[in-house]
């Protein structure tokens, strides 16, 4: 299980990369995202909604009401042009913060 | 009161699949209380609940079961609220401003219509005496000033009520009937006829019935005092609020 603040700081890359499959509705994402971790990244599923309607006001993404193919109506999100710029800087910082991380932790354990 | 509209949390009626639908909209009217939550995020949510119900129920789960996972999975009302309404503060401004207005327009009426009862009352009890300035006057003044202060307690009293149990409701019923501009110049007609009517009543019986010439007098102190008490009690109401919700905001 992921701490409560790297659950706030991972919600909007994981949002923008799973987006990047192609458009999605939420309760989608959260199957998706659910699927490639294991189950082990649980959101509180309705913090999703406030977190996405943020994002589609920030441009990084837009939204359109259709037919589902189950017949319910459902909100489809699809990547900006600001999104996927904003994804490419996610990405670059979690790769600093993931290749630093793993340097450190390469290095043999000193006694202490 | 308190106790039930704190309560969002639906109970489950025993009797299965069929019932799924009514508990649906019950949970649904739990968390339109939020202010924040409006028409579409509301739609968003309860697609959600029932995609999440769907999956649950194939997974093997009973209904009951389903819902009662699917709405925990969902989240809390309250901390839905608090998270929407980070995306747009407006909508609980407006929720709030538009509360005052509500209050406005009932204490309008309310005490017109009231004010009107208790001259009608007083002026037909007192018609054909003999008035002199002085202690006769004291009785009809203070059964004025009392009536007065009744409609303002009924007015905030009936705020409340509207606001705890059926504010969501209406807001949802009106809203959407309020899109075309037909049906808002209408809403406007009747809202100013019911204002004006409660207003005019009382000027009509006061000037028909008409006073004696000391009595205006002292209905004219009453009604300055009632005026006073009126100020005093929006400030000391409209400052508990927000020690309220300074306080809830503290928890």
């Amino acid at each position: 299980m992921l701490s409560k603040e790297l659950v706030a700081a991972s919600t909007v890359p994981l949002v923008l990369s799973v987006l990047t499959e192609g458009e999605a509705y939420g309760y989608a994402l959260i199957q998706r995202v659910s699927e490639l971790s294991g189950g082990r990244i649980a959101w509180t599923e309705g913090m999703l909604y406030p977190v996405l309607h943020w994002m589609e006001k920030e441009r990084l993404i837009e939204s359109e009401w259709r037919l589902g193919e189950t017949g319910r109506r459902r909100r489809y999100y699809r990547l900006r042009r600001k999104g996927r710029a904003a994804l490419r800087e996610e990405k670059r910082q979690w790769q600093l913060v993931h290749e630093t991380l793993n340097q450190l932790w390469r290095q043999p354990v000193r006694p202490t | 009161m308190a106790a039930r509209s704190r309560n969002t949390q639906p109970t489950l009626a025993p009797t299965g699949a069929s019932d799924l639908t009514s508990v649906v909209r019950r949970w649904r009217d739990g968390l339109a209380e939020q202010p924040s939550l409006t028409g579409e995020a509301l739609d968003e949510l309860e697609t959600h609940l029932r995609d999440s119900i769907d999956t649950l129920q194939a997974s093997g789960l009973s209904p009951e079961e389903a819902f009662l996972v699917a709405v925990r999975r969902v989240g809390a009302p309250q901390v839905l609220g608090r998270e929407f309404a980070k995306v747009r503060p407006q909508t609980v401004w407006m929720d709030r401003a538009l509360w005052m207005l509500i209050g406005v327009q009932l204490w309008v009426p309310v005490s017109g219509v009231l004010a009107s009862l208790a001259a009608t009352v007083v002026a037909y009890g007192y018609a054909g005496r003999t008035y002199y300035a002085g202690s006769e006057i004291i009785g009809p003044a203070t059964m004025f000033a009392l009536a007065q202060l009744l409609a303002l307690a009924l007015s905030l009293m009936g705020c409340a009520w509207l606001i705890l149990r059926k504010g969501p409701r209406i807001a949802g019923w009106l809203g959407p009937r309020l899109r075309h501009w037909w049906t808002f110049a209408a809403a406007v007609v009747v809202l100013f006829v019911a204002s004006f009517t409660a207003m005019a009543v009382g000027r009509v019986v006061r000037a028909v019935i008409g006073f004696p010439g000391p009595a205006n007098v002292a209905f004219g102190f009453a009604f300055s005092i009632v005026q006073v008490l009126q100020i005093l009690i929006f400030v000391v109401f409209t400052l508990l609020l927000i020690r309220r919700r300074y306080e809830l905001a503290e928890e």
